[in-house]
């Protein structure tokens, strides 16, 4: 039997996502520039970190839990990177006594520190039963505190060459950033879609207690989720930190909140159990969309966190729908 | 008659989720559980129409005609 198109539904489902490529669309007709290349490539340099973080909260909200430190740590990480990719000659290095090492060393160095973070925060969840809106609260503010006084709150730049070109070069006409993302996304969807990890990840946020009567060892998937989740953030903040070309103790500031409603936009219920890497890749399309339709229709900055935390209770007020409706 | 209002009564609890159960999304979610569908809507519509006008504001703001 044929299935009824539902249009409805399909608005339900799609609202933020119409009324986005609307705008979109508005933009692109009445200003200059809109849809070109070089805004394009702008598009994707922005979305390319932004996705790697979001696909790092995506695992804990899948799992009705949540990471309130995600923007803290996205700081810290770019702040290591900072510290160990200072070109040897810059005069003002942090870390004077330290050898010139290779982008990929750095890299998994900061990982390395930045897992142990995301393992504190799996323990305290799994062993000490946190809930994770209060236990990555506490780690937001600890790893800030842990990031100024590794600066002294100091800005950093001065970085060499090869750590500059991670996030300007190119292989051919697609950046390394962006590369990085698909990487980070096919990784995710094989993840989520094809190990017992990922099965487990949604068993655990379909019914914790039925996941562990099944059989799902739940403490050891909640630590593995939050240390993969912390490792996208060491990622992520690498790569912000190249884009940027500096670190201060506020990169990353306001991240978590961003990939959380990029999530949520996507499709990732904040109830957990429901959530795919494509949607959170439109999440973060659509949320990046919509700044920069902001920015080329000359809307006042403060305007436009109005209207991003409007997008935001949009997007939990339709997930809210969607809960009542299942009822 | 007393023992069908007791069973009536105990599958009306069990059809509430345990609280302590629950995450606090869950439990912020189930606070609307006998809110009618249309008022979320008229509530999202609201938030679009909202989400218009400040548009439309910041916009006129930084053309500097408000």
């Amino acid at each position: 039997m044929e299935k009824k198109f539902d249009f409805k539904k399909f608005l339900s489902n799609n609202a933020i996502i119409i009324l986005i490529i609307l705008l979109a669309l508005f933009v692109g007709c009445t200003t200059q520039n809109f849809f070109t290349e070089t805004n394009g490539k702008n598009l994707l340099l922005n979305v390319a970190p932004r996705f790697i973080i979001a696909c790092g909260v995506s695992g804990c909200l899948i799992t009705k839990g949540t990471d309130l430190s995600a923007g803290r740590q996205v700081g810290l990480a770019a702040c290591f990177s900072a510290m160990l990719l200072q070109s040897v000659d810059y005069s003002a290095r942090m870390l004077p006594w330290l050898p010139d090492i290779p982008w990929p060393v750095a890299l998994l160095i900061v990982m390395a520190i930045m897992a142990c973070f995301g393992a504190i925060n799996g323990c305290i969840i799994a062993f000490l039963k946190v809930p994770p809106f209060i236990a990555t609260l506490g780690m937001q503010t600890i790893v800030y505190g842990l990031c100024s006084v590794i600066t002294n709150n100091q800005p950093m730049g001065g970085y060499k060459q090869s750590y500059l070109t991670v996030a300007s070069g190119t292989l051919g006409p697609i950046p390394f950033l962006a590369i990085f993302a698909l990487i980070v996304g096919i990784f995710f969807w094989f993840l989520y879609n094809k190990t017992r990890h990922g099965k487990y990840m949604y068993a655990i946020g379909g019914n914790e207690n039925a996941a562990q009567v099944a059989g799902v060892n739940v403490t050891a998937s909640l630590i593995r989720i939050y240390i993969l989740a912390s490792c996208m953030y060491a990622l992520g903040g690498f790569l912000v930190g190249a884009k940027a070309g500096g670190a201060s103790t506020n990169t990353g500031n306001g991240y978590e909140l961003e990939a959380i409603a990029a999530c949520t936009i996507g499709g990732v219920s904040t109830n957990g159990g429901v959530g795919k890497v494509s949607g959170v890749l439109v999440g973060v399309l659509v949320f990046e969309v919509l700044k920069i339709c902001l920015q080329f229709l000359g809307v006042d900055p403060a305007y436009t966190y109005i209207a991003q935390g409007l997008v935001i209770v949009i997007a939990v007020a339709l997930d809210l729908r969607k809960y009542l409706a299942k009822k | 008659m007393e023992e069908e209002k007791t069973t009536s009564e105990t599958q009306k609890s069990d059809s509430r989720p345990d609280h302590s159960q629950l995450n606090a999304f869950e439990n912020f979610y189930e606070k609307f559980r006998k809110v009618p569908l249309k008022y979320i809507d008229v509530f999202i519509g609201v938030c679009v129409a909202a989400l218009v006008i400040v548009v439309l504001v910041g916009i006129l703001k930084s053309k500097g005609i408000l």
